[in-house]
């Protein structure tokens, strides 16, 4: 395994070969700041441009765009509340916060180093379980993936301390929503109100623009307030690289949970980036006792970034393991690498092994190509916060508009945002915390799907908690989760 | 105050709402809804008691705020209606020069070149480097 991966890094790092993964950062990197075009159109348009390439050109390309445009979307979501994917919509609520306060330099700046050590994290576990891959898959069942849910769901309590009871009732609603479509079991339709457009659910990325993106807008219009950052626009930037690159080594605990949560997440096909970093972002709010998160603590930017690019790593394995794609993007891949003969799986793992290196190394490479270059301009980028709102307003709404609208090419999909925009707004408005609601949104049908699998297995008999060790380990981390603050609050009486 | 109470009142009314379509539902297909909303709408029916009984501790939004809040609500309703009717890029020019001039007061010259550099880079950026096809209107 050595000697392929020492092939596999050679290869990437020769010429003529570096420049295709250089050059597919660049364009991921570029795409993933103009929110609209998304990483996954971008795989999808790339497809036909590179029919006449070889297998090592082709796994140079996707590899190194699966991972390019991650930091840029999260680069938007600092400085404009607009997240450039949707993962990077749990940076966004601290790390806009830390952009208001004068501090989008930091922001970005422990947003780059989080991502590069993050992916870091996540390649340096896929390379250390391609031995044992197959048998981490078929560990992970229905009984696994609910309890992984579970835990996803009570970090709201942790997330909303605040205002306890409008987190419940933000997340039940989010929960309700995530509902909303045709039951996968029975087929019928639940709370679509008649409307066609509702057939397949409520749409992720329109009401994630709703609800963060378009609200935030709202509000920098309604407050009156000259610029993003309230400072004028010739006062000097706040902010500094260094903190911001620091922070990693400041908050090693953070960075490493977020880390391995965003890989195990990734591992888990169907899960996704999305979950991945707002579950981090629970999970890291529990080490908040000064309720500091949500108003530009740099251990809320941290967390979810970390997990982001995580997740990247761990979304190879389905992939390697089996060709089984577990996420948008490594469906794209996948569909990229087939059509140009190259076939995921074990043919891949034990007769190619050093194409699979050239895949994760491309992957690593652009990680941290994004994460250098996105400092380098992070200067200039943070100045952004000092533009007059006055003309950045119109602006971005219409941005925002044609985000809604180029997803899915459905009007529908404008309307949705506009609803989720006012919603957010109100929210926000009253202290309604949404990411409560979002965390339940996306959740909600993991949780349900697994939450029936289980129950069915159970009553066929087919599923004994005590022979899943996986499923005893995450029980007993769950209990800890809900017993541990409890025993500290009582601990402190 | 009042838009504390109507907003707790418009989640109860949602909750109660989607509470009642889930007893049409099969048996499978209600057993997770009613697990969440049955706790919700009791949730919810306390937060508006609560907020109906509390003593508002912060003065009123003042005028001006709620004027905003309507003019940009309209700006908002008017960008989704003139898009559907004349698509993106018609609309998306309009407004922009439109709300230059009317909110932000710009000058006829800079709301005209602000204007032309969004709507070209959106047209070069997503129309020709992307590909992408704006979105048509039902009128043109």
């Amino acid at each position: 395994m050595l000697e392929s991966a020492w092939q596999g890094l050679q290869i990437v790092f020769s010429w003529p070969n570096i420049l295709f993964p250089v050059g597919a950062t660049l364009l991921a990197m570029f795409v993933a700041f103009v929110p609209g075009i998304s990483g996954m159109t971008l795989m999808a348009l790339a497809i036909p441009w590179t029919f006449g390439w070889g297998e090592i050109p082709t796994l140079l390309f996707f590899g190194a765009l699966v991972g390019g445009g991650t930091f840029m979307g999260s680069v938007t979501a600092i400085l404009f509340n607009i997240p450039g994917n949707a993962p990077s919509a749990a940076t966004l609520l601290d790390g806009h916060a830390m952009a208001r306060n004068g501090q989008a330099q930091t922001a970005i700046a422990c947003s780059a180093s989080a991502s590069a050590l993050g992916s870091t994290v996540g390649i340096a576990l896929l390379i250390a379980l391609i031995p044992l891959l197959r048998r981490v898959l078929t560990a992970i069942g229905p009984l696994e993936l609910l309890l992984l849910t579970i835990w996803g769901l009570l970090t709201i309590t942790l997330v909303t301390r605040r205002a306890p009871l409008k987190g419940l009732i933000a997340a039940g609603l989010g929960m309700a929503i995530g509902f909303v479509g045709r039951d996968p079991r029975t087929a019928e339709l639940r709370f679509t109100l008649g409307l066609e457009y509702l057939t397949d659910g409520v749409p992720v990325v329109p009401a994630l623009l709703g609800l963060f993106a378009l609200a935030e807008m709202l509000d920098l219009y309604v407050s009156g307030r000259r610029t993003i950052s309230a400072e004028g626009v010739d006062a000097p930037l706040g902010g500094s690289v260094r903190e911001g690159l620091l922070a990693v080594f400041r908050h090693p605990l953070i960075f490493l949970r977020g880390s391995l949560l965003g890989t195990a997440l990734g591992i888990v096909p169907g899960v996704g980036g999305t979950v991945a970093g707002f579950v981090a972002y629970g999970d890291a709010a529990r080490a908040d006792h000064e309720g500091r998160f949500g108003k530009g603590d740099i251990r809320g930017v941290l967390a979810p970034e970390s997990a982001i690019d995580a997740k990247d790593g761990g979304s190879l394995v389905p992939l390697l393991a089996f060709g089984i794609p577990g996420s948008e993007g490594t469906a794209l891949l996948l569909t990229a690498l087939m059509l140009h003969g190259i076939t995921p799986g074990r043919e891949l793992l034990e007769g190619q092994l050093t194409l699979a290196f050239v895949l994760i190394w491309s992957l690593f490479l652009s990680n941290w190509l994004t994460s250098i270059l996105g400092l380098a301009v992070s200067r200039p980028l943070a100045r952004l916060t000092v533009v007059p709102a006055q003309a950045l307003v119109p602006v971005i709404l219409v941005v925002l508009v044609l985000a809604a609208l180029v997803e899915r090419g459905s009007f529908g999909d404008l309307v949705l945002m506009t609803v989720f925009g006012l919603a957010g707004y109100a929210m926000k408005e009253f202290g309604w915390p949404r990411v409560a609601f979002v965390i339940a949104f996306v959740l909600a049908s993991l949780f349900e799907t697994n939450l029936h699998l289980t129950l069915r297995l159970y009553d066929l008999g087919r599923l004994d908690p005590f022979e899943r060790p996986l499923a005893l380990g995450l029980f007993v981390a769950l209990a800890l989760t809900v017993a541990l603050p409890v025993a500290r609050r009582l601990g402190s009486r | 105050m009042r838009g504390a109470v109507a907003f707790s009142g418009l989640a109860l009314a949602i909750t109660l709402g989607l509470l009642a379509q889930s007893t049409a539902l099969s048996a499978l297909g209600r057993l997770a809804p009613l697990w969440v909303l049955l706790p919700t709408s009791v949730l919810a029916a306390l937060r508006l008691v609560v907020d109906l009984r509390a003593v508002p501790d912060a003065p009123p939004s003042p005028h001006e705020t709620r004027r905003r809040q309507l003019r940009i609500t309209a700006w908002l309703a008017g960008v989704v209606v003139s898009v559907y009717l004349f698509g993106f890029l018609p609309a998306a020019t309009v407004f922009l020069f439109l709300f230059l001039r009317v909110e932000t007061e710009t000058r006829l010259r800079s709301a005209a070149i602000t204007t032309s550099a969004t709507v070209a880079f959106v047209y070069l950026v997503f129309g020709v480097l992307g590909g992408i096809a704006f979105p048509e209107g039902a009128l043109f």
